[in-house]
C-alpha cells in the first residue's frame, strides 16, 4: 500500500471512530456534570477534602477555586522536582534546576507540557508519575469544568451560581478521565507501549559503544498525556520514540485519543442546553477547520518535492524529521490536530515541517485551540466567538444580537474582547521583548525567518497550553524558562476568568424568546460565519508575525 | 546576581497568581 493511500484509510478510519463516539460520549459527558447522584467514592472524598458537595458557586468564587488549587499544585509540583534525588525510583537523577523545575511546573498545572527537559534524562519515575502524571488529569479537568461552568451560564437564569469547582472536577476526573484511560492505556500497551519500573539497563553495542534503554510506566502515562490535551512525553522525542508509540496503529489511536473528548464536548453542549443541533453547528465548525488544517499540512508536506527541491521529491515528501515508521502523511495529520487541540504530542519534528506546512501548524495554534481545541478550553473557546459572531450579524441588521435566548449587551462584548485581546497581547510582547533584547536573542539560533517563527511559535504554544516546540530555540535559557512560565501562567488562567466573568453575566439574565429576527445559530449560515470571524480575527491579529517568519521562507 | 534560586521562583509564583488575582477583583469591581 502506497503511503498517500495508507494515509488516506487512516483518516477515513480516525473520522469514522470520532464520529462514532460523537453521540455516546457527549451525551455521558452531560449526565456527568447534570446529574445530583454522587459515586461512594466522590462522597468519601468530598468529606476528607471537607467540601460541601451541595455549595454552588458564584462565577469569581468558582475562579478564585481554580487559581488557588493551581497554586498549590505549582508549588508542590516545583518542591517534588527539586528534592527529587531524596525520592525512590529517581532512578540516579539529580535535583531538577530551580528555572527548569518552575517552568515544568507551570507547564503541566496549566495542561501545557512544554518540556525544557528530556523526560528520560532529567525525571524519575516517581516525579514523572506522581508529579506530572497527576497534573496532566487535574489540568485536563480544570479546563473541562470551565467549559461546564460556562454551558451553565447559557441554561441558568436570574442567577449568579454556576456550580461547585470541587465537586465538577472530582466527577471529571472520576467518571471520565480516569475510565477512559485505563481503556486507552490498556490498548497502548497491548499494541507495544511499554509498561514496567525496571532500572535503566546499559548494554554493549556490536561497534562496542554503551547505550542505556530507559524503561517506566509509559502506557499509562501515554493515553492521559494524549486524551488530556496535555502533550508531555516521558521521552524527549514524545509519539516519535518506539516506546510511547510502537506502531502505524498507536499513532493513528493517539490521535484519535487527542481528539475524542473535544469533537464530544459539543455534544455534551447540545445536550445541557437541550437543543442537539446547537452542538452540531459548532462541531461542524471544529471539524471544517481541522480538516482545512490536516488538508493544507498534508499537501505542503507531500508536495514540497515539486518544483525544484530533488530530495524531497525523491522521497515523495519532505522526510527530515519525520519518523520513518510512520511517514508523511501520518506525521501531517498528527501535527494538525496536535495543534488543533491543544495536546502538543509530536510524532515527527515540527521544526522540520516545510515552510508554509509549520506556517499553519503556528496558525492553527493561533486559533486559540477552538477547532476542536484543548479539553474544555477549546469549548469556551468557541462559545466566546460564537458569540462574538452573533454580535457581529446583530450589527449588521441593527438588533441587538442573542445567543440561545441570553442577550449579548455592551458587559458580555467586554468580556469577549478582554479574552480574545488576552492572548495576542502576552505572546506577542514576549516575543517582541525576546527578539528585542540580548537574552532572548541569545538562544535564537537560526537567523532571518525561520528564527521569527520559531519565538512565535514558541510563545503562541505556550500562551495557547499547546505545549509543541520548533526545536531550534534554545528555550532552556533561563530567559526563555522564566518567561515562558509567566506566558503559560496568563495565557491560560486569565482568559479562564474572562470565560467566567461572561458566563456569569450571561447566568444572571432572564432568557428572552426567540423572535422572527433573531438569528438562527444552528444553521450553515451561522457555521460559515464562526469560520469566517474566527480567520479575520486570526489573520488580523498575527498576519505580520506570520507574514515575516513563514510565509516570508516560504516564499523565499 | 544569581537568579536562579528557588526563592526567586517561589516569588514569581506569588507574583504571578497575585496579578491574577488582581485582575479577578478588578473584574468584580467592574460588575458593580
Amino acid at each position: 500500500m502506497s503511503s498517500a493511500a495508507a494515509g488516506w484509510l487512516q483518516f477515513g478510519l480516525l473520522v469514522a471512530a470520532l464520529a462514532a463516539c460523537y453521540v455516546p460520549l457527549g451525551n455521558y459527558m452531560a449526565h456527568i456534570f447534570t446529574t445530583d447522584k454522587d459515586w461512594k467514592i466522590e462522597r468519601f472524598l468530598y468529606r476528607l477534602m471537607g467540601i460541601d458537595r451541595r455549595a454552588d458557586h458564584k462565577w469569581s468564587t468558582y475562579v478564585k477555586s481554580i487559581l488557588a488549587f493551581s497554586l498549590v499544585s505549582v508549588l508542590f509540583l516545583y518542591l517534588l522536582q527539586r528534592i527529587q534525588d531524596h525520592l525512590m525510583l529517581s532512578e540516579g537523577m539529580t535535583n531538577v534546576p530551580p528555572d527548569t523545575a518552575w517552568n515544568t511546573a507551570d507547564s503541566f498545572v496549566t495542561n501545557t507540557n512544554w518540556q525544557n527537559y528530556a523526560g528520560e534524562s532529567t525525571l524519575g519515575y516517581v516525579v514523572q508519575m506522581s508529579g506530572l502524571a497527576v497534573q496532566q488529569f487535574m489540568s485536563a479537568a480544570v479546563g473541562l469544568v470551565v467549559a461546564i461552568a460556562m454551558i451553565r451560564g447559557f441554561i441558568r437564569a436570574k442567577t449568579d451560581r454556576l456550580g461547585n469547582f470541587y465537586v465538577d472536577t472530582t466527577r471529571a476526573v472520576i467518571r471520565l478521565l480516569i475510565p477512559l484511560s485505563i481503556v486507552g492505556g490498556l490498548v497502548l500497551i497491548a499494541s507495544g507501549a511499554i509498561q514496567n519500573f525496571h532500572p535503566y539497563e546499559t548494554y554493549t553495542t556490536l561497534s562496542g559503544a554503551h547505550q542505556t534503554i530507559p524503561g517506566g510506566p509509559v502506557g499509562s502515562m501515554e493515553a492521559i498525556k494524549d486524551m488530556g490535551n496535555n502533550g508531555g512525553g516521558w521521552f524527549n522525542t514524545n509519539s516519535a520514540h518506539p516506546f510511547e508509540d510502537p506502531t502505524p496503529f498507536t499513532t493513528v489511536f493517539e490521535i484519535f485519543l487527542l481528539l475524542l473528548i473535544p469533537f464530544a464536548t459539543p455534544r455534551a453542549f447540545g445536550k445541557m442546553v437541550k437543543d442537539n443541533k446547537q452542538g452540531y453547528a459548532l462541531v461542524a465548525v471544529m471539524v471544517i477547520i481541522w480538516m482545512l488544517a490536516v488538508g493544507g499540512i498534508s499537501f505542503f508536506e507531500a508536495h514540497y518535492g515539486l518544483g525544484g527541491a530533488t530530495a524531497a521529491h525523491l522521497a515523495h515528501g519532505a522526510t527530515e524529521g519525520v519518523e520513518t515508521r510512520f511517514g508523511t502523511p501520518a506525521c501531517s495529520l498528527f501535527a494538525a490536530s496536535t495543534t488543533v487541540t491543544s495536546t502538543g504530542a509530536v510524532n515527527c519534528f515540527h521544526d522540520s515541517l516545510t515552510p508554509f506546512g509549520g506556517g499553519i501548524a503556528l496558525f492553527d495554534i493561533a486559533l486559540g485551540e477552538i477547532a476542536p481545541g484543548g479539553i474544555g478550553a477549546g469549548m469556551y473557546g468557541i462559545l466566546v466567538l460564537a458569540i462574538v459572531t452573533v454580535f457581529v450579524a446583530g450589527l449588521m441588521v441593527g438588533r441587538t444580537p442573542e445567543y440561545l435566548g441570553k442577550k449579548i449587551r455592551p458587559v458580555e462584548m467586554k468580556y469577549a474582547a478582554l479574552y480574545f485581546l488576552t492572548l495576542p497581547v502576552v505572546i506577542l510582547t514576549a516575543a517582541g521583548l525576546s527578539i528585542g533584547t540580548h537574552q532572548g536573542q541569545a538562544a535564537i539560533f537560526n537567523p532571518g525567518p525561520h528564527g521569527l517563527t520559531e519565538v512565535v511559535y514558541a510563545f503562541a504554544s505556550m500562551a495557547n497550553n499547546n505545549g509543541s516546540a520548533f526545536a531550534g530555540l534554545g528555550s532552556a535559557a533561563m530567559w526563555y524558562q522564566t518567561v515562558g512560565g509567566f506566558v503559560m501562567l496568563f495565557g491560560r488562567f486569565a482568559p479562564e476568568i474572562f470565560a467566567l466573568g461572561l458566563a456569569g453575566a450571561l447566568a444572571r439574565q432572564q432568557p428572552v424568546p426567540a423572535s422572527a429576527g433573531t438569528i438562527s445559530t444552528k444553521s450553515p449560515l451561522f457555521v460559515g460565519m464562526v469560520i469566517a470571524v474566527v480567520l479575520v480575527l486570526v489573520g488580523l491579529t498575527y498576519f505580520p508575525a506570520l507574514a515575516l517568519g513563514p510565509i516570508a521562507e516560504g516564499l523565499h | 546576581m544569581n537568579f536562579n534560586t528557588d526563592w526567586f521562583y517561589i516569588v514569581m509564583t506569588i507574583v504571578a497568581f497575585g496579578v491574577l488575582w488582581l485582575i479577578v477583583k478588578g473584574v468584580e469591581r467592574f460588575e458593580r
